[in-house]
């Protein structure tokens, strides 16, 4: 049986409809008009133990209204979650036993309490044995570089090193599913790399199930073997990185560099090149490796130009993704097609 | 059966507030001030004669202001933030945190309000209780009425905090709460006795007060501690009265906290 399985899953928010000026302010006051607002549509998934899985999607794509069902602080509109074989916001408590979760804006700390204090605290919270507290304060304290504030109140850390304590927190008491929203986001290069060998390290050694939201690629690139793309509130691709990678990211990009000003040609476009991007004296080609004879393409440019320098790309994850979210928009969202 | 997780999270509050001592002097100050002005009001109302006839017959100058000094006692432990603390919470979105982690809400906003009341007994009641009685003429009560009298401020604590908590409840439904933390402040002042013994009071309200529970924090105590009600009837009936409150104000926490929280996960926040 998986560990988590969702089922056609919809939320729906209610909001007061906001209006502006005098007349409509006062009607708002007598009777109140609710708009609708569907967060997350007829998403279904399942996902086993010890998986990393990297759930992306741009501002407002439905990532933590998913991740607040799963956790059981949000109920469904329709459809099913079941975590364990429990359905999580109906055994908050016994659920949150077994789970750990960090949401990057907010913190579950004591906000007035030495991180060391407050760690203590969560000790008692979940009953973790002293030796095994113990254990994992070493390791967690270790790898994610705890010493250095463990003595400050909450309120005083950095956003990084707040961070690092929450992680810490989540997964003191050796949860089998640890949720993270947002755990890198407004971080820089060096804590974002820390976290990121947290989550593997935790993963390998405990066999943590871990879901991650983000919206840095490199996250996903960095640490998940199996990636869910939301949009809109729906599941726009599930499955694992590379086969995302070789159905959509076989475009690549050719830059170059060259003396006389480029202009875009038919024969380019006839031998395969989609798109073309010049700016002063450089230029971008993209196109499709799969349909295209790259050498035809650089002697037709060489006999025309003198090219000073020249580069071949192959996509960023980024850029298969945004084709992913543009291709989407335009037609009626065929999500069953690119579900992996 | 999570004492430890208790004890814990009620010595974290304490710390905390040992952390930020520097309020005590200004909070000693502010009280001894209150009580200065709170005799001095009495003295003029009593005139030359030092005596007042009451609800409960002819009341001394002298146990006027022993009642002064005990309602601010009291009034030390019974003024607390779990209004603010919940509606705050609320607002914020800081409850979906308390709503993940293993324990009931209601415990942790206890235990936090226990460790400020453990602090407060150390650094604002042992003061406040020495310099009152090297000012004033406190009037110390006997042993039976002594033990009687801890015992109902125990039970009034307990249905305080019931009280605070159940009203800040409603900041689930409705955020903008302080204007009920004031008219239950008012209501407090009033019908508790916590300023104006209800042995003062008309006819009419001293049987409206008794429709409420706030005089059980306030009146019923000190009334016990100055002798005012002997009879182990009364003092039972008085028990009970606070029993009565505690379990129906307990219940009430219940049933609105299902009712809060199936709202909160329902609207996310
Ligand atoms: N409590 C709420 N009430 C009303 N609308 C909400 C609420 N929470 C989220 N939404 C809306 O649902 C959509 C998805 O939000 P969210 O899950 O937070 O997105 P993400 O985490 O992917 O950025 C957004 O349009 C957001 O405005
Ligand atoms: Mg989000």
């Amino acid at each position: 049986m998986p560990l988590i399985e969702v089922q056609n899953l919809r939320k729906e928010f209610k909001r007061q409809k906001r209006r502006d000026g005098f007349w409509p302010l006062m009607k708002s006051l007598v009777y109140r008009e609710y708009e609708q607002k569907v967060a997350v549509e007829d998403i279904s998934f399942t996902i086993d133990q010890g998986e990393i899985v990297g759930y992306i999607g741009p501002n407002g794509a439905g990532k933590s209204t998913t991740i607040k069902m799963m956790v059981g602080i949000l109920v469904p509109t329709s459809g099913a979650v079941h975590v364990n074989g429990l359905v999580p916001f109906e055994n908050r408590i016994k659920n949150a036993r077994r789970i750990g979760a960090v949401f990057g804006q907010k913190s579950q700390l004591w906000w007035d309490t030495p991180v060391i204090e407050s760690l203590r605290l969560t000790k008692y919270m979940y009953d973790i044995p002293e030796d095994r507290y113990q254990q994992n304060m070493a390791l967690f304290g270790d790898i994610l570089g705890l010493d250095e504030f463990k003595n400050v109140a909450v309120r005083s850390l950095s956003l990084g090193q707040r961070m690092r304590a929450d992680l810490c927190a989540a997964l003191l008491h050796d949860p089998d599913i640890v949720y993270l929203d947002e755990p890198t986001i407004g971080l820089d290069v060096v804590v974002k790399e820390r976290i990121r060998e947290f989550i593997r390290e935790i993963n390998r050694e405990r066999g943590t199930t871990v879901i991650l939201t983000t919206h840095d690629m490199s996250d996903i690139e960095k640490l998940c073997s199996r990636v869910m793309v939301v949009d809109h509130g729906k599941l726009m691709y599930d499955g694992n990185l590379t086969t995302l990678k070789n159905d959509y990211g076989n475009m690549e990009t050719m830059e170059l560099d060259t003396e006389e000003v480029f202009v875009m040609d038919d024969a380019l476009l006839r031998m395969g090149i989609t798109s073309s991007q010049t700016e002063e004296a450089r230029t971008q080609l993209v196109y499709d490796k799969k349909n295209i004879n790259s050498s035809a393409v650089i002697k037709w440019i060489m006999d025309r130009y003198s090219v000073r320098d020249f580069k071949v790309k192959e996509t960023e994850i980024e850029e298969i993704i945004r084709n992913l979210y543009a291709g989407f928009s335009q037609e009626e969202r065929p999500r069953q097609e690119v579900m992996a | 059966m999570r004492i430890a997780l208790y004890r814990e999270m009620t010595m974290n509050a304490f710390r905390t507030h040992l952390a930020f001592r520097a309020e005590v002097l200004l909070f000693l100050f502010g009280q001894l001030f209150k009580i200065f002005v709170q005799v001095y009001i009495w003295h003029a109302l009593f005139g030359d004669s030092g005596q007042l006839a009451s609800q409960a017959g002819s009341i001394s100058i002298q146990e006027m202001i022993t009642y002064v000094v005990i309602s601010s006692v009291i009034s030390v432990f019974a003024t607390n933030d779990v209004i603010f603390k919940v509606s705050s919470k609320v607002s914020s979105g800081e409850i979906a945190m308390d709503l993940i982690k293993p324990m009931s809400f209601r415990s942790v906003v206890f235990c936090q309000t226990f460790g400020t009341n453990m602090y407060r007994m150390l650094f604002e009641l042992v003061p406040l209780v020495i310099v009152s009685l090297l000012f004033f003429h406190v009037q110390l009560p006997s042993l039976a009425s002594g033990i009687a009298f801890l015992i109902l401020v125990f039970n009034g604590l307990i249905l305080n905090f019931l009280i605070t908590y159940t009203i800040g409840l409603i900041a689930f439904w409705y955020i903008l709460i302080w204007q009920i933390n004031t008219v239950l402040n008012g209501l407090i002042r009033l019908f508790s006795g916590a300023f104006i013994p209800i042995w003062f009071f008309s006819d009419s309200l001293v049987q409206f007060s008794y429709f409420l529970p706030f005089r059980l924090i306030y009146y019923e105590p000190i009334s016990v501690y100055l002798g005012k009600v002997t009879g182990w009837q009364e003092l039972l009936a008085i028990v009970l009265q606070q029993v009565a409150w505690i379990v129906g104000f307990l219940l009430l926490q219940r049933w609105m906290w299902s009712k809060a929280v199936r709202r909160l996960v329902a609207q996310g926040g």
